[in-house]
């Protein structure tokens, strides 16, 4: 079970990933846009375009501006997520002691990364919970969901959910996973830690992966290419004074 | 479906202006499918709107279509869905279970009732890719669907209509040349017995500096503004000329058929290219606006002469010092209702309120305004009169906004609106009049 | 739409209860049309502008301009909403048996 869980799959799951998401984003690139659709007021220059750009990835300002509630809910979620993937990727690289670079003893560092990911994962439940309920609970939301906008948030709740419950009961210490995911990315595959805990969330973000280029997720990569057919900077063909 | 379709359905012979034939009800799921697949290979901004939505119903309130009807296939993301829900079935990559999750279904003759049904209860305002995280402009794919309803001899019977008189006459309402002419005689005189002077309106003059394109309404209903616009070309001194090939801003085109979209534009550009003008300048019409501002240079290239709004041409005349306005003139209390098409259409929503602060003594923003402002609820030539209580739900928001102002005069320097926003104010009890903004500048104008 | 029944005679309108064939149209026709638009009776100032909207129809094949409608019958357009509760483009112009304006109005 762990060679194919712990070694296989994993490679097949990375490489469906990111073969999938280069895929669909060929596929955009590779249809042309014959119309000029900005929408106005739009930024004058590729500067204020890629500014405007970035308002709306970090700051979703649209929806700041339609609706608070949702804003706060959405961007609860995606900026917890970024802070415990990056979390994930930074504490698991340095074991944890990535804070002693600004100065801390390795205790501290340890200490600071474990409270920091707990509370982002907090944030990240909390942000899941108030998606899902809002999606659940108003007649509206029901009537424009499918079956696959309450299955990623229940499966990216059920990784979250693993995450803490091995943060909490199961601890998997930083240096036995990235042994393993080390061995993983040299191609020299060491077996999986030994924690029924550390399996199920390993699965279901494999799970997660695959299903990412075949499904909404694709939001991700997509929001780059659609955003920016109307918000591009737009050249006038005469500049009137 | 056996009831009557709201709006009413062309007949087939009027579509053959637009080189459409109707196709069969039963042939048409399958027929629509090729057509949908041709256009997701040359519209990105159709197939990314239906990959990138994640159903999150920012859109939902935001719509005044789904605010004034309440239909919850009015939500944006619903009437998009209507399409998805297609593109899943068949186009989408993966397997079919997962193509399921996402809301794959099949394509039936009903599909195409909804599609039509729904696709003409969205103005094109583009107000939702305003809230859209994703910035999904609705009105892309509503453009793109009734283009495919287009093909399949699906056409409005207004539209049909428009675009027959189009063809024939240049202009929307079907007038031939010689009514324009006798027309613009009458409103020479009509000139000359309200300010005693010569203003001329020149017709085909060769070498004028400006080529201006009205809406085709401004020589029906709306001809103080078109009155308007001569006196202003007079006290600024600039020789002009309308075209009696095209005197049409409005493109119909735009909303539900590309090619006639097209070759509109180049009637325009080649009738100001014979007459050698410096500018072309476009009368008070929103979608027209868009289309020149937007889209000629897809469909011209490069041009001599650059095409301007009026509202730009008169900012030009005003901060030379060549017009001046005497704003005692227009003493009532006016808001402004920003046309879709001017505002995040067009990039037009300073200019028409720095002349409006020239030229009235009070204005008034109505809240929301600018890229946040509701549409007329008559967009995308939604003006049919067998569509009346569609129109009246959709204009509600508008109302509304215009009511909690208080203002006498509604300023909505836009042809569809300017038939629209009167009834409207009408069926909601909201006492104002609706006029252009060239009637105002006509009205404040120091001759 | 039902066809217009006019001393026993059939006469064909459009969806939007205009004439589909203008050559049809007669007084009788155009009593019978009124009765559509809600005006109970042609009194001579409804004839006034019904007899302009023909001949003007007759030479150019279109409505005239609103405003020149109103100069050359005397009618302002307050009183043609009175006659014609429509209006000019729509309750006038389906009486008189002119087609349709269509396009921004």
């Amino acid at each position: 079970m762990s060679v194919l869980f712990g070694w296989v799959l994993p490679y097949i799951v990375i490489i469906l990933f990111l073969g999938g998401m280069i895929h669909r984003m060929l596929m955009w690139a590779h249809v042309p846009v014959p119309f000029k659709l900005t929408v106005f007021p739009s930024p004058k220059t590729t500067g204020g375009a890629v500014a405007d750009l970035v308002k709306e990835t970090v700051g979703f300002r649209s929806l700041w501006r339609g609706n608070k509630g949702l804003w706060f809910g959405a961007w609860l979620f995606h900026i917890s997520l970024a802070m415990v993937i990056i979390g994930h990727a930074v504490g698991i690289y340095y074991s944890g002691h990535h804070f002693m670079m600004f100065g801390s003893t390795a205790e501290q560092s340890e200490h600071l990364s474990v409270v920091i990911g707990t509370y982002a994962g907090i944030a990240l439940l909390l942000g899941l919970l108030i998606l899902l309920i809002r999606r659940a609970s108003s007649p509206q939301l029901r009537f424009i969901s499918n079956f696959s906008d309450y299955l990623v948030l229940l499966l990216i709740l059920g990784i979250a959910m693993s995450g803490m419950y091995m943060r909490w009961f199961a601890d998997v210490p930083y240096s036995v996973v990235r042994s393993y995911l080390a061995g993983l990315l040299t191609l020299r595959p060491i077996a999986p830690p030994d924690n029924s805990a550390f399996m199920v969330h390993f699965t279901l973000v494999q799970l997660l992966l695959l299903y990412f280029p075949y499904s909404k997720l694709m939001h991700a990569c997509g929001l780059f290419f659609s955003r920016w057919l109307i918000t591009r900077p737009h050249e006038r063909q005469v500049i009137l004074k | 479906m056996s009831e009557v379709r709201i709006p009413y359905e062309a007949k087939e012979k009027d579509l053959k202006v637009m080189h459409v034939g109707a196709v069969p009800a039963e042939e048409r799921p399958k027929a629509a499918l090729e057509l949908l697949g041709e256009m997701l290979k040359y519209k990105r901004s159709l197939k990314l709107y239906l990959d990138v939505c994640t159903h999150c119903g920012a859109c939902a309130e935001q719509c005044h279509s789904y605010l004034g009807t309440k239909d919850p296939y009015n939500m944006p993301v619903a009437r998009v869905e209507l399409v998805r829900r297609v593109y899943k079935k068949f186009f989408a990559p993966g397997r079919s279970f997962l193509r399921a999750w996402e809301g794959a279904k099949d394509i039936d003759q009903e599909t195409i009732d909804l599609w039509y049904k729904y696709f003409y209860q969205c103005n094109q305002c583009r107000r939702c890719a305003i809230f859209c995280p994703k910035g999904i402009d609705t009105a892309e794919v509503t453009i793109a669907m009734r283009e495919l309803l287009a093909h399949l001899g699906l056409v409005t019977k207004f539209h049909a209509g428009i675009v027959k008189n189009m063809k024939t006459t240049g202009n929307n309402m079907g007038t031939p040349l010689p009514a324009i002419l006798d027309g613009i005689e009458f409103l020479e005189e009509e000139l000359k017995e309200e300010t005693g002077l010569d203003i001329k309106i020149p017709v085909d003059m060769e070498g004028a500096e400006v080529l201006f394109n009205p809406s085709s309404s401004d020589l029906f209903t709306n001809t103080d503004g078109f009155m308007s616009v001569a006196k202003i070309f007079h006290k600024a001194g600039v020789s002009w000329t309308l075209s009696s090939r095209i005197a049409e801003t409005a493109n119909f085109g735009l909303f539900f058929h590309e090619p006639t979209m097209r070759e509109h534009n180049m009637k325009l550009m080649n009738a100001g290219k014979d007459l050698g003008v410096k500018r072309i300048v476009a009368g008070e019409c929103g979608h027209g606006w868009r289309t020149w501002r937007m889209f000629t240079d897809t469909i011209n290239g490069p041009l001599p002469f650059p095409v301007v709004h009026l509202f730009e041409e008169v900012l030009d005349y005003m901060r030379d010092g060549r017009i001046q306005f005497d704003k005692t003139r227009n003493p009532e209390l006016i808001t402004y209702h920003d046309p879709c098409n001017y505002g995040r259409g067009g990039d037009l929503m300073d200019q028409p309120r720095e002349i409006l602060r020239a030229c009235v003594q009070n204005f008034v923003e109505t809240t929301p305004t600018k890229e946040y402002s509701y549409c007329c609820g008559g967009g995308s030539g939604i003006l049919m009169d067998e569509a009346m209580e569609i129109r009246m739900a959709l204009g509600q928001p508008k109302a509304e906004s215009v009511r909690a102002t208080g203002a006498e005069i509604l300023c909505a320097p836009c042809a569809i609106c300017k038939a629209q926003l009167p009834v409207v104010m009408n069926h909601h009890k909201v006492d104002v009049k609706v006029k252009g903004l060239s009637d105002l500048m006509g009205r404040a104008l120091i001759l | 739409m039902a066809d217009l029944i006019v001393n026993g005679q059939a006469i064909p309108l459009d969806e939007d209860g205009f004439l589909e064939d203008t050559e049809l149209w007669n007084e009788e026709v155009a009593k019978a049309l009124a009765l559509t638009e809600d005006v109970p009776e042609l009194t001579e100032e409804h004839w006034k502008v019904i007899n302009y909207l023909r001949d003007y129809f007759a030479k150019f094949g279109v409505a005239p301009m609103v405003r020149k409608l109103c100069k050359d019958t005397g009618c302002d357009l307050k009183t043609i909403y009175e006659l014609f509760p429509s209006g000019p483009a729509k309750g006038a112009c389906k009486i008189a048996g002119l087609l349709k304006p269509t396009g921004c109005v």
